[in-house]
């Protein structure tokens, strides 16, 4: 019964004060009347009585108070109270006010944006049932460790039937089909599906069905499943579309099922609006690869309830053995391994230390606004010293002092706070247009509830860590000492000024550490984009195509088609030189291939050395200025009447012809073994991406192997737009049914293919870039206030005659002291943090001594500004205006 | 600020429960009370008395109530409640054994 007791008790304290008052009021008026008695039955005056009785109350007031605080009724009371005078006092000091709150948005807005960011893409499980039970099922290459290899349908078929620890299996592929409709043709983002895929994900599908079997199966008519999005896109969600057909590829697809809106597939970016059957008869591939065991698929999993990923990494290694004996001869019977990773790892992947580095960055900025912040709210402190002396001498207690001036820190943070997610919300949308598909869910990221209470946090955070210092500091027995002393003008104690000193010390280092980390990635970008991708990118215009396999079944109909678009193209007069390719460089995809070159031992499919290969026209390494180093390119004479013929890169020749002539030589795929003649090699071309090493590429004439899918390259003198408009007419004059998504300059192309660190570039640099702004304002504001506070010094100094420069260096000195120091525990610290950045980095070390000094002159340039402001200033004392102060 | 300490805030809180465990007292006659038995030794003044006082009441351990004083003023009478007694039970136990425990160590060592 005790809480009732005691809830009643502060109940009352709290709603009736006055009564709780006067009550206390006439217990103490008591207390001292019957003091006062038994003082004058001792035998004293009554005057004598009195004074000795109300000598032991001492200060009556002081100890009400705590009588007060012993009934906490002030703990709930103060804080409105608190919060009341706090606002009051902020609204009076309107300047610092908002220059506080700034810096906090500038913090808590940056990390709130970010934390969304790292919220979608690293904290928020995926959008699927039991997301921890779902993998990624991939292959590791063994010779060359490159992971997440694409698994053969005939090894998906015998992971599906052999696994025990798993509950379903499934792949997809992803196609890029055409759609053509009353609206102009168009490209559409759409996959294939293996029949269990979405009761691995768990997705039901909210209208209509999933696919039948007899849609599953060998030759089944088309279906299609369709996203919530594309349905209210093309169809304005018209619930009449089950069962109407879309015209994909030229062939109709009917639509039997929507997906929920809530549906999501971060594996993909972009991700796919239409889902159709049957992942074995690929259009990119014949029978005969699908057959013996060509990588394309990518693999998802449900584990079991209760099994583990190591136990199904185990089984997998026994269905690879199993795999080797029934299928040696397969491409992928020897070379690669199955892995399983937790689906959620892979598709963070390597990005994880990105987005933790980009975390670090924005924790460092929010700091550092923090610490200036704690520097302002002491500079301030010095004007309140009267005011908080007097409220000790009226009976505050040190802890009722410090609560009422952490109330106004927080009320600073949440102002800060509301300002900076009002400043994340927009800063969101911006991100994902400047760098869509950088991050994983970037689409999902979005200032939330999870997000809003990591922003409420951290305004509670950072309000106690900038305002418990100073207000500890404030209230601190020293400060009343100097207070005391204080009355005759000397400047602050030299306690607070080593504080001050240490906190501006510390925002300088957290600075160099930040400037440092973007000085590095800078020069990192720059060595990146600087690197020779083997071409000319200069007014170079791509166009991706694919022919409908419907209406283009023959391949002599496609080379027909390429051949003769080239040709029209060529035909406008500005265009110099096009080609068509099957693989743009620096773009994604690719397709390697085993082959066997003149004068090794070939062992046959799967054993043979692999190459990149490519299909490319005449024309192609002349549009793209591929350098030629012997022989000659493609002709238009390469035809299949004539020698059949390839062109190798440099990296190959030198390879398996160290030392020789490759012209004249022999290579031949291991699958067929038709032997083509080497007419020419060529310099190396950047494929992957600028920072990897070239591939071995090996190039055939599409005149003699036609693609379906080609890529269009376009070197002209014309503007951009233009060219557009003329290549477009000539394709649709060609087929008018044909669409071409993702036209872009090869220089596009290659921006995209950096578009992940170049945004950890930006990130890094802008927070830098506020760090550096930061301390600056904070180590200007230490020296403003010294100057001010050391008033009588320099004009006492001025008066035994120093000279200008002598007062201007006492007081840089002592700026640059601070700015030192900082800089040297900021070397500290970042030899030890860029070390995490090292796997980010390409072509320049982590501890690169020229990045640290330039990110150390930038930092002192900057201070040295910073001081010489305040520093001139003190030159212009007046002597007998600063001494008359006293 | 002068604070008591944890060791002679708890003093002053056994005194005062220990006091009281008789009959209701106020204040002063509180504070009387321990300065007669302790023979003058220990006298609480009143800056520590109230304090002390407001809070036993407000953890429970004491209840106040205004009653008609020996010169027939009004007057805020304290007593124990049942838990305070309990409580009181319990830190006397804890004071006899911490005692005893100080006087061996001055005793032996």
């Amino acid at each position: 019964m005790r809480w009732v007791r005691k809830t009643r008790l502060l109940l009352r304290s709290l709603f009736r004060k006055s009564a709780v008052d006067a009550e206390l009021n006439e217990e103490l008026r008591f207390h001292v009347e019957r003091e006062i008695a038994r003082n004058e039955a001792s035998g004293m005056s009554k005057e004598e009585a009195r004074r000795a009785a109300l000598a032991g109350f001492g200060g009556a007031e002081k100890f009400k108070e705590e009588c007060r605080d012993a009934r906490r009724v002030n703990l709930l009371q103060d804080l409105v109270q608190d919060l009341r005078y706090g606002l009051r006092v902020l609204r009076r000091s309107l300047g610092f006010t908002t220059v506080a709150m700034l810096t906090l948005a500038l913090g808590i807005g940056a990390n709130t944006a970010i934390f969304s960011v790292v919220s979608a893409a690293l904290l928020r499980p995926l959008p699927y049932p039991e997301p921890n039970r779902l993998l990624a099922i991939a292959q590791t290459d063994r010779t060359t460790g490159t992971t997440g290899v694409p698994v053969s349908f005939t090894k998906f078929s015998a992971i599906s039937e052999q696994s025990k620890t798993l509950e379903s299996v499934a792949t997809v592929y992803y196609d890029s089909p055409s759609l053509v409709s009353d609206r102009e043709p168009e490209v559409l983002n759409a996959a294939r599906v293996s029949s269990d895929f979405f009761r691995v994900l768990g997705v039901p599908i909210a209208r209509g069905r999933s696919f039948l079997p007899e849609e599953e199966a060998p030759g089944g008519a088309d279906a299609a499943v369709i996203t919530d999005a594309f349905w209210y896109d093309h169809f304005a969600g018209d619930p009449q579309i089950l069962g109407k057909a879309l015209l994909l590829d030229g062939k109709s697809a009917i639509v039997v099922g929507i997906l929920p809106a809530s549906f999501r597939f971060p594996l993909q970016f972009p991700e796919p609006v239409v889902w159709l059957p049957r992942v074995f008869d690929p259009t990119f591939l014949r029978p005969e690869q699908v057959h013996s065991g060509a990588g394309y698929l990518n693999m998802i999993a449900r584990l079991r309830p209760g099994e583990t990923v190591s136990r199904t990494q185990a089984e997998l290694a026994t269905i690879d053995a199993t795999y080797r004996e029934l299928f040696g001869s397969y491409v992928d019977a020897t070379r690669y391994a199955l892995t399983a990773t937790p689906l959620e790892e892979s598709l963070v992947g390597p990005l994880r230390v990105q987005l933790l580095v980009l975390f670090a960055a924005v924790g460092f900025v929010l700091l550092i606004a923090c610490t200036n912040v704690a520097n302002l709210l002491l500079a301030r402190a010095t004007s309140r010293y009267h005011e908080i002396g007097i409220r000790k001498a009226l009976g505050a207690s040190r802890a009722r002092l410090v609560r009422q001036l952490l109330s106004e820190s927080l009320l600073l943070a949440l102002g800060g706070g509301i300002l900076g997610v009002g400043l994340a919300a927009p800063m969101l949308p911006a991100l994902r247009t400047i760098s869509p598909g950088t991050v994983p869910r970037l689409a999902e990221a979005r200032v939330d509830m999870g997000v809003l209470l990591f922003s409420v946090a951290l305004c509670g955070l950072t309000g106690v860590l900038f305002g418990l210092m100073p207000s500890l500091w404030i209230t601190s027995n020293e400060l009343l000492e100097t207070l005391k002393e204080g009355s005759r003008g000397s400047s602050e104690g030299g306690g607070g000024r080593r504080f001050r000193s240490s906190l501006v010390v510390a925002e300088i280092g957290m600075a160099l550490v930040l400037l440092t980390c973007a000085g590095l990635l800078i020069d990192s970008f720059a060595r990146l984009i600087r690197v020779n991708p083997g071409f000319t990118s200069r007014n170079v215009m791509t166009f991706p195509m694919t022919l409908p396999p419907e209406r283009y079944q023959q391949p002599r109909q496609w080379e027909a088609f390429y051949r003769q678009l080239l040709e029209a193209v060529r035909a406008i007069p500005q265009v110099h030189a096009a080609g068509v390719t099957s693989y743009l460089p620096l773009a994604a995809g690719g397709s390697f291939g085993f082959f066997c070159p003149e004068g090794a031992a070939c062992r046959g499919l799967g054993r043979d050395p692999v190459a990149a290969l490519r299909q490319v026209s005449p024309g192609y390494f002349e549009t793209i200025q591929v350098s030629l180093l012997r022989g000659r390119f493609f002709t238009d004479d390469d035809t299949t009447e004539n020698q059949l013929v390839a062109i190798v890169n440099e990296t190959l020749a030198k390879r398996y012809w160290p030392g020789q002539n490759p012209i004249g030589k022999h290579v031949a795929n291991s699958r067929d073994m038709i032997q083509r003649e080497i007419v020419g090699v060529v310099g190396d071309t950047k494929f992957r991406g600028l920072g990897l090493a070239s591939l071995e590429e090996l190039y055939v004439p599409m005149t003699q192997i036609p693609a379906r899918a080609m890529t269009m390259v376009v070197r002209s003198n014309a503007a951009a737009l233009p060219l557009v408009a003329a290549v477009r007419a000539r394709i649709a004059e060609a087929d008018r049914d044909l669409p071409v998504a993702g036209i872009a300059s090869m220089e596009e192309v290659i921006s995209t293919s950096v578009a992940q660190p170049r945004m950890l570039m930006q990130f890094v640099g802008v927070f830098a870039g506020f760090a550096l702004l930061l301390a600056a304002i904070g180590i200007y504001g230490v020296m403003a206030y010294t100057v001010t506070a050391r008033r009588q010094e320099m004009g006492i100094r001025v008066a035994l005659g120093a000279g200008h420069t002598e007062i201007l260096r006492l007081i840089l000195m002592q700026g640059m002291r601070m700015t030192l120091t900082g800089v040297v525990l900021g070397v500290a610290a970042a030899l030890a943090l860029t070390r995490l950045l090292a796997g980010l980095l390409f072509g320049v070390r982590a501890a690169d001594p020229v990045i640290f000094a330039a990110a150390a002159i930038v930092l002192v340039a900057a201070a040295f500004v910073a001081c010489y402001l305040p520093a001139r200033r003190a030159t212009r004392v007046d002597p007998i205006v600063a001494l008359r102060y006293e | 600020m002068s604070k008591p300490t944890d060791l002679v805030q708890g003093t002053v809180d056994l005194l005062i429960l220990k006091t009281i465990a008789l009959e209701p007292m106020h204040g002063w006659a509180i504070a009387q009370r321990i300065r007669q038995v302790s023979k003058d030794v220990l006298q609480i003044n009143q800056g520590a008395l109230y304090p002390a006082l407001h809070r036993l009441e407000q953890q429970g351990w004491i209840e106040a109530e205004w009653g008609e004083s020996e010169n027939s003023r009004r007057a805020k009478y304290y007593s124990l409640t049942k838990d305070g007694r309990k409580y009181l039970l319990r830190e006397e136990a804890n004071w006899d054994r911490l005692s005893a425990a100080i006087g061996l160590v001055l005793k032996k060592a």
